[in-house]
This record gives structure tokens, sequence and C-alpha cells, in this order.
């Protein structure tokens, strides 16, 4: 086989691997915290883009475009947690979750009802081939998504690692009430997940408007499930599990829709690995 | 009528919501995924008419196909939990939907069309009814026996079942083969209902629907489900006039009632 | 317990019993203005509406104004096969137009030939629809028809050897065997052949493996918004073989998130917007007016839909379903935005021309017209 083939499924793997990574992984630091399936998450990302494509038509900027995307779904992130998650924090995980469903869908339709049903475009950059590694040409979009993503992924790791923020974070996912009764401010550090979880969200909604110069209210609905399912193979709750994980589906897909496009919809690769998984290693792929 | 093959739609809706409701209200255990098995049994009536077999042998093939599935399931949730279990139910829907996109017998993207129904319009209504009735039937009886006892043991707590001698794992499994066979002769019966059917007809928007039907009407109730499926099932054709907007409330419904009033319209408060 | 079920049955069912009509002529719609299909539903009420207007400004049918009753079909069958009844029994539609998706329409046709409603879908492309059921018409192009014309264009374009990515639908899968066909006829060699499924965003891999074995033509099927994807993606490979496309991807959208990448695409469809006829620049400026944005092949199909439906009624004279039926079924050389009819065939198909549209500096141009009927006989 032809060896470019194998660096464009690379690349493409990673690219899109990468845009899982970041919105799984907000996904599974919620649930570390609160074991509850935030399927509104995929709704945060989706109003982040929008955020993001607002300030780009208006000042033409990408930085500000990438501002407002933070900003806009943390700020929805945030209010979700007090309004929505919190005063339903003793009740069973279904009722949080079926309710995370409705929000999900709400925001969708409510995107399609201000914004319209049409796609909108991003144009920050456009897809002309800029470099070529190995004779595998590479484009400022992809660039950006990947640069992007390790910038981020550096800044969660060393929050997890080296603050207090972190720390705390860990100790609420491990063992609540001992967090709490050591004096850990459970309330406050959960919305500072959501608030991180969200605006990471959103800046991945920006990167997928720019990568593929297109948004759509309904943008949200494949990552709404394949998050989940990569939340589980990385192992509930484990957050570098997931980012694993993430990367690893993105690569498969591409392998999957390179050559089995006839037989099998790559969509539903993430869909059978964890039906597999939960078969065979319940734990996720990198779960203990 | 107009108004009654509406009413046949509903009743098509109220047996598939109280047949959820075995699985999600009696027995506790979470599907995001029932919508496939209702897809198994259109698909399995429709290929078996198309092929020559009659209505009612073709109706009891899909039960059965759906309800062996089912079995598929069950024997997955033996092995999870709420959460993992809820993925794995969504997983299975996609999954099941892929293959009727796929596997050339079921007509691709082009679904199957055509599928008459044998005895017209009334009759499908009179189906319909009878096969809500039976539901209806089944569920009351099963919620009243030691098999509903022990599901409502089951959903408490699993582990105080287990001490108590509850045989989890066979009641388990019972709740969602029942729940499944039943939904796949709902499916059946759809089929003929509605004369065509597509591979994205039975996919997770539609499972949500279902449970949502049996969160915002009462989850483990009888009435709950019926009346979460008038209300959730009529909801596009009775609000025609504000189209615009029917999902955005529908989703809103849905966090609103879970926010305030999680034991459903018709639930009672534990 | 009883009680509370029937009142919740009776809040469902109170708005349902509806007005009666006055001295108007009732038109059912069909569309889908929810869901992921609602861009398209959009487009195709707009235009109906326009077509609407432009009838009751010429007078009228018979005299008489079109009263629209549109119903959010959310392009679900089973939405569909209620709405068609509530559209039969309810709202005496003396015609109804499918501005639906193929399964929505697939559902509310046998619905409304049952009851001698004629029904004429727009831009559906399932065959099955018009098979068996006389009153039920289609104004769009065949999709295996559009393959045909597509082999041709390669044909014309020079090409021998051709790459193929078909989208997994019945829209793609139709296509792809009016193509295949045409182009054994033809000689043409397909050297790569691969489908993707519906929403389908990364095509690179896919491109990649095709560019290995050198194709002349890319012939491309699928929806605007996963076309423009397919576009850009091909250009970031390096792939230099121009692209042909489809009335999927007939839409001013694709130019702006295709971007640079769409220019210089060829597409085969149903608008020519550099058609001489008045008619059509007619819907393309009130188009233009009333949204702000170019019109599309789903937009021209829907009024086209309802223009042709409005000829037949003035010319039977009568709103008589069967009246209307025959007139259809005997018409001959009508002139629609979205083309020029021959006639229906004995299914209530079209044979009808189709256009050729390249994208230059960022708009459609005719690049050429097809009028060879034989070509054209579905």
């Amino acid at each position: 086989m032809d060896p470019t083939v194998v660096g464009y499924l690379a690349l493409e793997g990673l690219v899109v691997g990468s845009v899982y990574a970041l919105t799984a992984l907000g996904l599974a630091l919620v649930y570390g915290l609160l074991r509850v399936l935030h399927v509104a998450h995929a709704g945060v990302y989706a109003v982040g883009a929008y955020c993001g494509w607002i300030a780009f038509d208006f000042g033409h900027s990408l930085t500000l475009a990438l501002v407002a995307g933070a900003a806009g779904a943390a700020v929805v992130g945030v209010f979700l947690d007090w309004w929505f998650y919190r005063p339903l924090a003793d009740r069973p995980p279904l009722v949080p979750l079926i309710g995370s469903i409705g929000l999900f869908l709400a925001a969708g339709d409510l995107l399609r009802i201000v914004f319209g049903p049409y796609q909108h475009s991003l144009p920050a950059m456009n897809a002309a081939p800029l470099v070529s590694v190995g004779g595998v040409t590479v484009n400022a979009t992809q660039i950006f998504v990947l640069a992007g993503t390790i910038v981020l992924l550096l800044v969660v790791y060393w929050i997890s690692a080296w603050t207090r923020l972190g720390l705390a974070w860990r100790s609420i996912a491990q063992d609540r009430e001992t967090a709490a009764a050591m004096g850990i401010n459970i309330p406050r550090h959960t919305a500072l997940a959501f608030a991180v979880a969200s605006a990471i969200a959103g800046i991945a909604g920006v990167m997928v408007a720019v990568y593929y110069n297109q948004l759509s209210p309904t943008m949200g609905n494949e990552p709404a499930y394949k998050t989940l399912a990569i939340v589980v193979l990385g192992g509930l709750g484990n957050v570098w599990g997931t980012v694993a994980a993430a990367l690893l589906l993105g690569v498969v897909e591409s392998i999957a829709g390179a050559f089995a496009g006839n037989y099998f919809p790559p969509q539903a690769v993430a869909f059978v690995a964890l039906i597999l998984v939960l078969l065979f290693r319940p734990q996720g792929l990198f779960g203990r | 009528m107009y108004v009654l093959t509406l009413v046949t739609l509903l009743l098509i809706y109220a047996a598939l919501a109280l047949s959820l409701n075995l699985i999600t209200g009696l027995a506790g255990q979470v599907t995001l995924g029932h919508a496939a098995f209702f897809g198994i049994g259109a698909y399995t009536l429709a290929f078996l008419v198309a092929h020559g077999l009659g209505f009612w042998p073709a109706l009891l093939a899909g039960g059965v196909a759906a309800g062996v599935t089912g079995l598929l399931l069950g024997a997955i949730s033996l092995r999870l939990r709420d959460d993992f279990l809820a993925i794995a139910t969504i997983a299975i829907n996609f999954v099941v939907v892929a293959l009727f996109l796929y596997l050339p017998f079921f007509g691709g993207a082009f679904g199957m069309s055509g599928i008459e129904a044998p005895f017209g319009d009334t009759g499908t209504l009179i189906v319909a009814v009878v096969l809500f009735g039976l539901t209806a039937v089944l569920h009351e009886v099963i919620r009243a026996s030691d098999l509903g006892l022990a599901l409502i043991a089951l959903r408490e707590s699993e582990d105080a079942a287990g001490a108590l001698g509850v045989d989890v794992k066979r009641f388990k499994v019972t709740a969602f083969s029942l729940g499944t066979a039943v939904a796949g002769v709902a499916g059946g019966v759809y089929a003929v209902y509605v004369g065509v059917i597509h591979p994205h007809d039975f996919g997770f928007p539609l499972s949500v629907t279902l449970l949502a039907m049996v969160a915002i009407g009462g989850m483990g109730t009888f009435r709950g489900p019926i009346a979460g499926a008038i209300v959730l099932g009529g909801f596009a054709q009775a609000f025609s006039f504000i189209h615009n907007y029917q999902l955005v409330l529908y989703g809103l419904l849905l966090a609103l009632v879970m926010r305030y009033r999680s034991q459903g319209l018709l639930g009672r408060r534990e | 317990m009883c009680k509370r079920l029937l009142l919740a049955l009776a809040l469902v069912v109170s708005p349902i019993i509806g007005a009666q009509a006055q001295d108007t002529v009732t038109v059912g719609v069909l569309a889908p203005l929810s869901g992921f299909a609602a861009a398209d539903g959009k487009s195709a009420v707009t235009s109906i509406r326009l077509a609407a207007k432009t009838i009751n400004d010429r007078g009228g049918l018979m005299g008489r104004k079109i009263d629209l009753k549109v119903y959010d079909d959310q392009a679900d069958p089973k939405q569909a096969v209620n709405f068609a009844r509530r559209l039969v029994e309810q709202d005496h539609a003396s015609f109804v137009i499918g501005a639906s998706y193929s399964g929505a329409t697939l559902a509310a046709a046998p619905v409304l030939n049952k009851n001698h409603v004629p029904m004429m879908a727009a831009y559906a492309v399932a065959p099955d629809i018009t098979m068996d059921k006389p009153y039920v018409f289609r104004v769009g192009l065949m999709g295996p028809v559009e393959g045909r014309v597509g082999a041709m264009l390669a044909g014309k374009l020079g090409a021998s050897k051709v790459g193929m990515v078909n989208l997994k639908n019945d829209f793609g899968q139709a296509l792809q065997q009016g193509f295949e066909s045409q182009a054994k006829s033809q000689g043409l060699d397909i050297v790569f052949s691969d489908t993707y499924p519906l929403g389908n965003k990364n095509f690179t891999s896919m491109l990649v493996r095709m560019k290995t074995k050198q194709p002349d033509v890319v012939y491309a099927s699928g929806y605007y918004s996963d076309a423009a994807n397919l576009v850009r993606q091909a250009q970031s490979v390096g792939i230099q073989a121009p692209i042909i496309g489809q009335d999927g991807y007939d839409s001013p959208k694709f130019i702006e998130l295709g971007g640079d990448a769409a220019n210089g695409v060829y597409i085969t469809t149903q608008l020519d917007r550099d058609s001489d006829h008045a008619d059509v620049q007619h819907f393309l400026d009130a188009y233009k007016s009333e949204t702000g944005e170019a019109a599309d092949m789903v937009g021209a199909t829907a009024y086209a839909a309802l223009e042709v439906m409005a000829k037949a009624v003035d010319q039977a004279g009568s709103l008589d379903g069967d009246a209307v039926r025959r007139t259809l079924a005997g018409t001959t050389d009508v002139e629609t935005v979205a083309g020029h009819v021959y006639k229906w065939n004995d299914h209530g198909d079209p044979i009808k021309t189709a256009t050729v549209q390249v994208i230059r500096n960022g708009e459609f141009h005719r690049y050429m017209n097809v009028t060879d009927q034989d070509l054209l006989t579905p």
C-alpha cells in the first residue's frame, strides 16, 4: 500500500480524534465529579461554536472567536451545573440523564430557531495545502486543530497535576465524602470543573467550525453519542484514558472510512468497540 | 377517519411505552435503545410478508425476533449498571440501525415499502386496540405478580433484593425479553399502519421519545406511560400550528419535568 | 383515572377539529420545517409561497385565490401519513405538493392516491413514489436519469477513467445506477468506487486512495454540506481532476461552505441560472429579494410543482381530481422554472431537460443544457 495513504490516515485520524478528545475530556471530568452523564455537554459545544462564529462575523479575528466560544460555553455550562445538576444530586442518575438529553435537544433546536436551519461558514482559513510532510500535504486548518489541541491538553495536564484545583478534583472523584470532610468546597470546585470543561468544548466547537468551514444547529448530534462511547472506552471518569481513546477512535474511523466504506459506516466503529469493551473489559481500554 | 388513524398511532405508542416501562419503570434498568426492538419487529414483519408469509405468523415472528435479541441485551445488562447500561443500549440502537441500512435484504437506504395492511385502516385500528389491550393486561399481571414485586424490589436496591434471595439475573433477563418482545409486536403493527419503513425511523431519537413518554408520564406506574404516550405522541399532530417549535418545547418539557417533578406527571413521589 | 386519560386525549384532539374554507382553492403542502431537513423545507415552502403569490397576482386559479395549508412533517413518514389524511379529510385540499424527502413522501402518496387527490412531488427521488399511483406525479429529475447525464458529461469533459464517491442512500444509489449503466455503454472505465454514509464529513483517506488510481474525473454524489467538505478535502490532498456533482450540491450554500475549493465544480441539475426564460429570472429575483439568498434546486422544483399543477387545473378548467390527473397525463411541452417537461410517462415521472452548471468566481453558470430525449427518458 502506498505510504502516503498511511500518512493521510494518521493525519485525518489525529485531527478528528483531537476534536473528540477535547469534547470528551470535559465529559469525563464532569462524570468523575458528579457520576452523571452530561449529555447536554454536546449542546454546550454547539453553543460555543455559535458564540465563536458571531464573534468572527463581527470582528474577523480568530482569537476573538476562540475567546468568545470559550466564554459563551463556560457560562452555559456553569449555569447548567447550578440550575440543573446540583438540585438533582440526590435523585437516581436516570433523572438528570433524561433531563440532560432534553436540554441537549432543546439547545440544538433553539440554535436552529435563532440562527436558522442552514449551515454557516467560518472562513478563517482555507483548505489549500500549506506544507508537505513526506508526501502528505497538510493545510492550515489541520495545523490549527492539532496545535490547539496540544496546547489545551498541556493546560489541562498542568491544572490537574500541578494545581490545588486539580488536586481537589481528583480527591472529589476518588472519595466525595472524605473530600467534603476535609473541607474541600465541592460545589465551587464542581462549578470550576464545568467552567473549564465547557470552555474547552466551546473552543473545540470553534475549531470544528474552522476545520470544516461549517457549523449547524445539529452539529452536536454526533458528538453527543460519540463522546459517551469514548468516555466508556477510556474508562469512565479517567480523563487521560478518554483522551487516548478519542485519538485512537479518530484513527480507526479514518481507516474504516478509507477501506470499508462500502460495508460499514465509520460512525458505527465507536459503538461496536463500545459493545465489545462492555462485554469483555467494562473498566474501559485504559481503566483500572 | 383522520382522528381514528391518529388514535391507532397513539395506541401503538402506548403499547410501546408500557413495554418499555416493564424494563425501565418496573425493573429500573435504563434502556435508551428501545426503538431498535420496535424496528426489529417492523423489519421482520415487512420482510416475511414480502416473501409470502401471512400477517399473524409474521407478527409473531417479529415479536420473537425482538424478544430473542432482548435476551442478548438482558445478558449484557447482567454485567452492567445504570450509566454503562444506558450507553450500551444507545450503542445497540445504532448498530441495529446500521444493520437495517447495510444488509441488502432490508432494502438498504430505500427501506421497505408497500407493506399492505391486510384488513384496511379500520382493521389496523382494531389490531392496535388488541395490541394495546393485551399489553396492558400483561403489564398489570406482571406488576401484581411475584415477578412484578421482585422487579420492584430490584429497582429499589439490587443488593438487597439479591440478599433476600431474589434471583436477580433471571428477573432482569425476563424483563428485557418481555419488554422487547412486545416492542417487536408493536413494530409489526406499525409496519402495516405506516406502509413504509426506513432504517432511521428506529434510531436513537425515537428511543429518547419513548423513554421520555415513560419518564414524563411517571415511571413504574400504569397510567403514566399511557398518558406520556398520548401527550408526546400526539404533540406534533395537535400542535401543528406551532410547528416551528416542536423540538425545543419537547426538549424543554423533558428537562423541566425531570428538574421539578421527576416522578413524572402521574407518578407518586417515593 | 379514566377521566384523566380522556382529558389528555381531548386536549390532544381538540385543536385538530379545524375551521372550514371560503371561496379559495385549498392547496396542501407537506414539507420538513423542523428537524434535520429543515433547511430544504424552508427553501421549498418559501418558493411555493412565491409561486402561489405569482399565480394569485395573475388572477388566481380559475379566478379563485390559492390558500396554502402547510404542514411540517419533519421528513418523518408517520407524521406525513397523518398530515396527508388530515389534508384529505379535514382541509379538503384540491391537490397537494409533496415538498418533503422520499421517506415522508412515500408514506403520504398512497393516502392521497387512494382518495383521488392529485399529488406533485417536487424533489423526492424514490422511484416507488409514483409507481402504481395514477394520481401521483413528480416534477423533479429522476435519479438514474441524472446519473446518466453525469456519465455523458464525464465523456464530454474528455475523461476515460472515473473515480466515484457515492452517497449511501436512496439518492446516491439511484445516481450510481444511472451513471454506471451509461458509463458502460460509453466505454468509461470506473477505476474507483466507494460509498459513504449521510453526514460523513471526513473524506481525506478515501480521496487519497482514489487519487492513487489517477482518475481523469471524479463523480461524487451527496448533499451540499457533505459535498463542500469533499471538495475542500479534495483540494487539500491535491486532486486536480474536475469534480462532477449533482443537484444535491445545487445550493448557494455549497459555494459558501466550499469556499475557494468550489470553483470549477460541475453539477448536473435542473435550475439554469443563465436561462433566457422570463419566468426563471423572475423566480430567481423574487427569491433573492424575499430571503436575501440565491435560490437552490429544492426551491426551484417546489416552485415548479405548484406552477405545473396550476397550469393543469387551468387547462382542465376544473378542480376535480380525475380531470386534473387526466390533463397532467396528457400534457406535453410545459415550461417550468426547473426545466422543460416534454411529457409525463405512464408512471407519472417527467421526461424533462437537465442542465449542467459550473461554478466560476463563486457563482453558478450554465455549461450546457441537455435535451437528448433518449438519454432523458427514465
